[in-house]
């Protein structure tokens, strides 16, 4: 199966339970659900703000069944706290 | 304009840079660091943003305002890094032809930009805890319902 590299910056509250940059080894064709299903394994803390969190690739809000196609940077999104 | 900085936001240089003849009316907005929250006394602030999704959607939410409203001109800039009590942590300004579309954008473009752009606050209290904001639940003007995320 060919594999795809992807790296994961979290923000704001995420950080208090991962490093801010992770890189992970994927199948071509993982899910970004699939993706959160790996982050919630790493530390299983940090569902509830993991629940409530947004993705972004390249700067958009993507769905969280996308299917990741090619290498990229995924930006969890944690709820904004601006202004 | 930027729309992002991590030095202290310059007010006045700010206004005069958007004095038009074609403006009767500029509404400034200044969120500023609060000395409590939650019944809790607040050392300082520290805000981080993925920035550029954060300047892109700050760019988008002041061109809406401007067309919606048929502004003259219109700005906003956050304060990102560490911000002490009374800093100034976001700064909008419109500019409109009369007061009343200023205010209305005025209140549009903060409203927006506290729930749609990538920024986050870190609040440092003076007991040694500290707590990452969250402006998910709103009932702010832009929007009708409330939100659960």
């Amino acid at each position: 199966m060919e594999q795809i590299d992807i790296i994961i910056r979290v923000f704001g509250g995420l950080k208090t339970y991962y490093s801010e940059s992770i890189s992970l080894q994927l199948t071509k064709g993982t899910s970004v659900n699939e993706v959160m299903d790996k982050l919630l394994e790493m530390n299983s803390k940090a569902k509830e703000v993991l629940d409530i969190s947004q993705l972004a690739i390249n700067s958009t809000i993507v769905a969280k069944d996308l299917i990741i196609t090619e290498n990229c940077e995924l930006i969890v999104l944690p709820p904004f706290s601006g202004g | 304009m930027e729309h992002l900085t991590n030095k202290p936001i310059e007010l006045i240089a700010a206004i005069e840079s958007l004095r038009s003849p074609l403006t009767g009316g500029m509404v400034i907005f200044s969120g500023e660091v609060r000395l409590s929250n939650n019944d809790k006394e607040v050392a300082y602030l520290e805000y981080e943003a993925y920035e550029p999704m954060a300047k892109k959607k700050i760019s988008e939410i002041v061109a809406a305002a401007k067309e919606r409203w048929k502004l003259n001109n219109a700005y906003c800039i956050h304060r990102l890094g560490r911000l002490e009590i009374s800093d100034c942590a976001i700064v909008v300004i419109t500019c409109g032809v009369h007061r009343a579309e200023a205010y209305d954008a005025n209140r549009y473009i903060i409203d927006r930009v506290k729930y749609e752009v990538p920024i986050w606050k870190n609040e440092h209290f003076t007991d040694g805890t500290n707590e990452w904001g969250n402006n998910s639940t709103c009932k702010c003007s832009v929007h009708s319902h409330e939100h659960h995320h």
